[in-house]
């Protein structure tokens, strides 16, 4: 089957939405004007949806049609075939004083003719006046095929089952709900499938559009939970010390950890707005309540037990290539007894620093901070909700999103690679002087596991 | 922009765009970056030298590349420290294995060999154990990972020094990284080949030293069945003559002559080199094409979030949005209509409301006005129009009741105006159901202006009204609404 551009006009009613329609199916906040008043759309634009370079689809977005009933009139009082709806289109679109007379009307029609389908778009919430019936009969005569959009159907006032019986009465059966600013990949899906069972010969550019969309989607969603997970690992690893007996300095330390923090959780808001195609306006942010107390080290907590096993396996790791170094200079007649003892020299080294650790800081006089759990709880909350909102948000929704205030995490814990993260200052980006390792990777690994499907439940 | 003709990144670019990222990802994106997204979008190029070209072109990207040009330098450090190291134990080995004048060839190829085939085997082991794993594959490797972790932020300068730091350990991390630490690890125990060889070579020249061998626990033909193996190589390679029984055999007596010592001590060098340096060489040799081949195959991983953001700012668009056609002209206003008939009757048309037929036709307060019907289709438009064309005493006042819930178009100005013209009399449109937009969670404020827009291009009088409070069985006084509606009634009768 041959690959040609799909047109596709957004046509309907004035301010019913359509702008709306085509922001959302672009993820283009920037295209065209939308405003809540009839006539902000003036001429047709047209905008295009490709992979990569290529273009699959074009968006014709028109102005709106006003004046239906009277065209209609017009179109009555004309002579010729009255069956062959085309050639009354022409005979309207041929006549000059008829154009000035239909301005919008004429540019729809034309549009129409020149397009593979088009979607009527109607605003859910008014009744089904007799001039929305007007356009559609004249839409008809245009003799491409109409898939009718239902725009607002969320709404309270919206009449759904009232234009769907009323659609279905002038013959419009192919219908689709789709609220242009609550994004529902599904239903999008939806109507590029309807798109395809009404245009046969597009089913190979928009199966290869559907499978760009859904990969996009994946990846995009596995790259915000990726911003997330760094977030959190940075915040819950993010350590300043100040000495016991200087309360100024104690001061300074949380002012410092709470501006490091708020400015980390404000980079992973902008990196999950660009990702869903957002900016900063679609975003009204709360200052993160972080308090100010002392994380305690457990010395008895699983996790604490087991990084400072691990830590005693690297040391000891590093005692066995000392000790090789040691076997090498004695020209291999040791037979590796110096491996051994490095290893086991290293090991108690290692073992020694993490049980040390909290005794060095206490015999030192300095105390830690760190972010503490609740404060983790609700950045973590506050980002998950966050990409919530964000993968159902359409791009035409005015209203900014608000930051949650209260931390409603369906975990009753923090997830234990969080709880590592407490022990290993490096892998903060957030503590100058500290690069992290191989292993932070790998923590970063579980904590997108242990987010995607907390992501996913409202 | 030079150095981009092909989609390959350099090691240095690789380096600056992933720190880029990092401190993106960190610290938020550089919004001061028109001028690199602009440069970085031109002509045909592929995702990961778009990236390249916005990292090069944004401010502070120098700073990186000097950092990055330090991580090389302290990389070409690190290998002289390493090959110096590798000369250094392979010399202590040598002096180690002929400390004093009688050398046991088992022995000192234990010793010279041992260590360095055992790491070989291991090396060999872990890369074919993580073929298929992202990490590096020694021990070594993971130590001088951590090791550099460390070190880093104290050895590069720039403000991103520790995003750059970062950036590096991926790379060594990476197919690449495993690699280059390999060719490392091999340098080192080439060295040690080397520095074991040139020791043997300069003490066997300038002193005498009677090689032999022997066994304690295993028969003499087993370890004579072991030289002769080894010597084979050697031998083939003319070092040392056939390794034969006899010839075995004289290295076990000991009390070698002249050019005998010189043989067994060229089959010591021989064994040193083949199977020390020799491998060493080859596995480095093979580690290097690999490590080129890695570096020429670096790309940017896309899914990663600083990257997939930029995405759209970086593709160029396929056809930028554009419009069509001309923007029609603004419709003009009209002056106010006047009646005809001033001392007229008052009448009441109401246009796609939404109450119901049962509340039609409103109170308007003690207005008397004629109510004519509802105008929300075409008959009925045509209808009113035809009656009111017919009536020979005009109107005086035509009311034309709206609804706010509807956006006004250009089919009800029309229609108005038509209206208005059959009726020859002056004109009030009457904005109702203003509260149930607000309810709706509308913009009022906007709706009215609409209306408003519309009255002036109809010549109408305006006025928003709840018609709720004009019905007097709802409202227990005169409402304030009717006094403004009555006052507007009597303004448009009045002559202009």
């Amino acid at each position: 089957m041959s690959e040609s551009i799909l047109r596709i006009a957004v046509v309907g009613h004035t301010n019913t939405g359509k702008t709306s329609l085509v922001r959302t199916l672009t993820h283009n906040r920037a295209f065209g004007q939308v405003e809540d008043r009839g006539g902000t759309t003036r001429q047709v634009t047209v905008t295009a949806l490709g992979i990569g370079e290529k273009t699959l689809i074009e968006l014709y977005d028109s102005p709106g049609l006003e004046n239906a009933p009277a065209l209609l009139d017009w179109l009555e009082t004309q002579a010729g075939e009255r069956h062959d709806g085309p050639d009354r289109v022409a005979r309207l679109l041929d006549d000059p004083q008829a154009r000035i007379r239909f301005d919008h009307e004429a540019r729809v029609l034309e549009l129409m003719l020149a397009v593979d389908i088009g979607l009527y778009v109607i605003d859910a919430r008014e009744p089904v006046l007799e001039k929305y019936q007007d356009e559609l009969a004249i839409l008809a005569l245009c003799a491409r095929p109409l898939i009718a959009v239902l725009n607002f159907t969320a709404h309270p006032a919206s009449r759904e089952t009232e234009w769907r019986d009323a659609l279905a009465r002038v013959g419009l059966h192919t219908t689709l709900s789709f609220d242009a600013v609550v994004r529902d990949p599904a239903t999008e899906r939806r109507l590029f499938e309807k798109l395809g069972s009404l245009l046969d010969r597009f089913g190979d550019t928009l199966g290869k559009w559907l499978a760009a969309r859904e990969r996009e989607e994946a990846e995009r969603r596995g790259a915000a939970l990726e911003a997330i997970a760094e977030l959190l690992l940075d915040a819950a690893a993010c350590r300043r010390e100040y000495r016991r007996d200087n309360k100024s300095q104690r001061e300074r330390e949380i002012a410092s950890l709470r501006t490091a923090v708020s400015r980390r959780e404000q980079a992973c808001v902008e990196t999950l707005l660009d990702l869903y195609r957002f900016g900063r306006e679609d975003y009204a942010e709360h200052e993160l309540p972080l308090v100010d107390g002392r994380w305690p080290v457990n010395p008895l907590d699983p996790e604490a037990l087991r990084h400072y096993g691990i830590h005693a396996g690297s040391h000891a790791g590093a005692g066995a290539g000392i000790g090789a170094i040691f076997d090498i200079s004695t020209g291999g007649l040791s037979l590796g007894a110096g491996t051994l003892i490095g290893t086991l020299a290293g090991a108690g080294a290692g073992l020694f620093r993490g049980a040390g650790d909290q005794l060095v800081e206490r015999l030192s006089g300095t105390a830690r901070l760190a972010v503490d759990d609740a404060a983790l709880r609700l950045l973590a909350w506050r980002q998950i909700r966050l990409l919530q909102q964000l993968t159902r948000r359409g791009h035409a929704a005015n209203q900014p999103l608000a930051a949650a205030t209260e931390d409603r995490w369906r975990t009753e814990r923090l997830p234990s690679v969080l709880n590592r993260a407490r022990l290993h200052p490096e892998w903060s980006s957030l503590n100058p002087g500290l690069v992290a390792g191989s292993d932070r990777a790998a923590a970063l690994q579980r904590l997108c596991h242990f987010l995607e499907p907390e992501s996913t439940s409202e | 922009m030079a150095g981009l003709n092909e989609n390959r990144i350099s090691v240095d670019d690789w380096l600056l765009t992933e720190t880029v990222r990092h401190q993106e990802e960190r610290a938020g994106r550089c919004r001061d970056d028109e001028p690199a997204l602009a440069l970085a979008r031109a002509g045909r190029r592929e995702l990961s030298s778009r990236l390249v070209i916005r990292a090069r072109a944004l401010p502070g990207a120098r700073a990186i590349a000097t950092d990055v040009r330090r991580i090389r330098l302290w990389m070409r450090r690190g290998s002289g420290l390493l090959t110096l190291l590798g000369l250094l134990a392979g010399w202590l080995a040598a002096r180690a294995s002929t400390s004093d004048r009688h050398v046991d060839l088992l022995l000192a190829s234990v010793a010279l060999l041992g260590l360095p085939t055992l790491m070989l085997l291991l090396w060999l082991g872990l890369v074919i154990w993580s073929l298929r794993r992202p990490q590096s594959p020694s021990l070594a490797g993971h130590l001088l990972v951590s090791g550099l972790s460390r070190l880093a932020p104290r050895l590069l300068t720039g403000p991103q020094a520790a995003d750059t730091a970062r950036a590096g350990l991926d790379l060594l991390r990476g197919r690449f990284g495993r690699w280059y630490l390999s060719i490392l690890s091999h340098l080192f125990w080439l060295a040690y080949a080397t520095g074991a060889i040139v020791t043997l070579l300069v003490l066997f020249s300038i002193a005498q030293y009677d090689l032999s061998w022997g066994t304690t626990l295993l028969s003499d033909q087993t370890v004579s069945r072991m030289i002769h193996y080894l010597a084979a190589a050697p031998a083939q390679l003319g070092l040392i003559p056939p390794a034969d029984a006899a010839w075995i055999a004289t290295g076990r007596e000991g009390g070698l002559v002249g050019s005998q010592r010189a043989e067994w001590a060229r089959l010591l060098l021989a064994m040193v080199v083949l199977y020390g340096a020799g491998p060493r060489l080859v596995a480095g040799l093979l580690s290097a094409t690999l490590a080129w081949r890695a570096a020429r195959g670096l790309s940017l991983d896309r899914r990663q979030p600083g990257y997939l953001r930029l995405v759209p700012l970086l593709q160029p668009d396929l056809s930028p949005s554009h419009t069509l056609g001309q923007a029609p002209g603004a419709r003009a206003d009209l002056p106010l209509r006047q009646a005809r008939n001033r001392q007229g009757v008052v009448v009441l048309v109401g246009i796609e409301l939404e109450r119901s037929e049962r509340d039609w036709p409103p109170i308007l307060g003690d207005i008397d006005a004629v109510a004519l019907g509802r105008a929300d289709r075409r008959d009925q438009r045509r209808a009113l129009i035809e009656a009111l064309s017919n009536q020979h005493d005009k109107p005086g006042v035509l009311i034309v009741l709206c609804s706010l819930l509807r956006t006004p178009d250009a089919g009800i100005e029309q229609f108005v105006n038509q209206l208005a013209e059959a009726a020859g009399s002056a004109l009030i449109l009457v904005l109702d159901e203003g509260d149930e937009l607000q309810r709706r969670g509308g913009n009022l404020a906007s709706r009215q202006a609409d209306w408003e827009g519309l009255a002036r291009r109809v010549g109408a009088h305006c006025l928003a009204l709840d018609l709720a409070s004009l019905n007097p069985a709802l409202s227990e006084s005169r409402p304030q609404g009717a006094d403004r509606l009555a006052r507007l009634i009597d303004q448009a009768r009045a002559p202009a």
